[in-house]
């Protein structure tokens, strides 16, 4: 078994004491080891290999309801570049795993969020196949909890809208005009026979196409179109969703928008809803932020007419490390996204 | 008397213009490096800033990009993030927690200029920058990066 177990020990020691090199021309060694950074994973330049990860607890007060402690997500990163044009990525979550109300199976909360491969066609053409996060809007493919400012989620982005992920192919291009970036991408779901780790609320199938340009440094416009049909009870004929969406930053501020409408031919009906969302530094990495969202239609089968604020304060004294609290309110929001007071702690590790 | 000086002060100004002019341009620009007889095309400044914010992955000849950075501190790293990104390293640090979601990490750090020379003519697809004052036969200028502000001054700093 020993014997077994050697050239693994061999390897595993090998990558531990990080001597990896690469050679000049003139026999000399550059090291480049094996090193841990904070909030940039462990990596391991030689092989192309990165590991990482983030966390989030929340505290939850929400009106009516039962307040929760929870670790609401761990997940895991694994990217490796095994040939220059082969990028492969996957991010294993555990999802809801502990909290005040309980401790769930593991098997229960394991997810694969992420986990794809991609094809560097050529400079510019990436075709990626596997499981991504459905590229409608900003906040779905960036919703990483050290990433964004507030512990609640505008109701646009949520699951129930549209599913978070989709499992097929994406072909994507990016196009360079006058030095603007202008990104396109064309996807194909087919979640029923490719899903893997998952997950109750997925497409059954989809297609869907989204458009970013860089107006300036500062400025950048999105619009996305989804056609899908869900394999969950909500949604159940094919709905199309369409989206446009806005980010600005300069020296701390940023405003966002998000603006969606979908309609389908069933008793779900058409919905359509927006949240605006803007951060002001205060001072040392203390942000204040405020929200604005509006829903109007058939939520989750229910009717709304929806009006939610928030507003908060979020802390982020290293880079990888965010604090936020916030109050949300609203009218007819009860249902939906109740009123209450939401703090949370993420870390990118 | 006017007439036999004249040529020769006019000759002064603009011998002195044209040397004041040379030293301008070399000392205000960072000079972007490959390995030496990289078949590279079309560079402009908006490449250059798409491969060192890892948005380009591959270059022209299916090559991967591996980008080079001098460490934070280092006042060509700062020089260079200002005149390509027009921020300061540390303004970049949110632009990279997006990018380590999606398993994108930012470039190696090298400790020094002669650092980034030897990595960059020993690898394919390295790229990397260095003064004007420290570019030897090692490796091939690509692009000249015009600075914001004087560089010169950091020319006594190599490390060997």
């Amino acid at each position: 078994m020993f014997k077994r177990l050697k050239p693994l020990t061999v390897l595993l020691s090998y990558l531990l004491l990080g001597n990896f090199t690469y050679t000049f021309a003139d026999n000399t060694e550059f090291h480049f080891p094996l090193s841990y950074q904070w909030g940039r994973g462990l990596s391991w330049p030689a092989a192309n290999v990165n590991l990482g990860g983030y966390f989030n607890a929340s505290y939850q007060q929400p009106e009516f309801i039962q307040n929760k402690t929870a670790l609401d997500e761990l997940g895991f990163f694994f990217t490796w570049s095994p040939h220059q044009r082969i990028r492969f990525f996957s991010e294993i979550d555990l999802n809801d795993w502990l909290s005040t109300t309980g401790i769930d199976k593991i098997e229960h909360v394991v997810r694969a969020e992420r986990l794809y491969v991609d094809l560097l066609a050529t400079e510019s053409t990436t075709l990626r196949l596997g499981k991504f996060l459905t590229p409608v809007g900003r906040w779905n493919v960036t919703h990483a909890a050290p990433l964004i400012w507030t512990t609640t989620r505008p109701l646009v982005t949520e699951r129930r809208l549209f599913t978070s992920h989709a499992s097929g192919f994406m072909l994507s291009q990016k196009v360079d005009i006058n030095d603007h970036n202008l990104d396109i991408s064309f996807y194909a779901d087919n979640s029923e026979e490719l899903d893997v780790l998952d997950n109750q609320l997925g497409f059954e199938n989809a297609i869907g196409s989204r458009v970013t340009f860089d107006i300036t440094e500062q400025l950048q416009l999105g619009a996305s179109f989804l056609d899908y049909k869900n394999r969950s009870i909500t949604h159940k004929t094919r709905n199309n969703l369409f989206g446009v969406d806005l980010l600005w930053k300069k020296d701390g501020y940023e405003v966002e928008m998000e603006a969606i409408y979908r309609t389908a031919q069933d008793n779900q009906g058409d919905e359509q809803g927006l949240y605006l969302q803007s951060v002001i530094p205060i001072i040392e990495q203390i942000f204040v932020i405020g929200r604005y969202e509006y829903v109007n239609g058939i939520h989750r089968y229910i009717p709304t007419d929806t009006h939610i604020g928030v507003g908060g304060i979020a802390w982020r004294p290293f880079t990888p490390l965010v604090i936020k609290a916030e109050y949300l309110f609203g009218e007819q929001n009860q249902y939906v996204a109740p009123s209450g007071f939401f703090t949370s702690i993420s870390m990118f590790f | 008397m006017i007439a036999l000086f004249l040529p020769r002060l006019i000759q002064v100004i603009t011998l002195s213009a044209a040397a004041v002019t040379l030293s301008y341009a070399a000392a205000d620009e960072i000079l972007v490096i490959t390995q030496p007889n990289s078949a590279l095309k079309d560079f402009s400044t908006k490449k250059l800033e798409n491969i060192f914010l890892r948005k380009s992955l591959l270059n022209d000849a299916g090559v991967r990009w591996i980008p080079l950075n001098l460490g934070t501190e280092h006042p060509l790293r700062q020089a260079f993030s200002l005149s390509l990104f027009k921020k300061r390293p540390e303004a970049l640090e949110t632009y990279w927690n997006e990018q380590y979601f999606q398993g994108i990490v930012p470039p190696h750090v090298v400790a020094s200029e002669e650092a980034m020379l030897r990595f960059v003519t020993s690898t394919a697809g390295a790229i990397g920058y260095i003064l004007p004052c420290h570019l030897d036969e090692r490796v091939q200028v690509i692009y000249k990066l015009p600075t914001v502000e004087p560089v010169e001054q950091y020319c006594k700093d190599r490390t060997p």
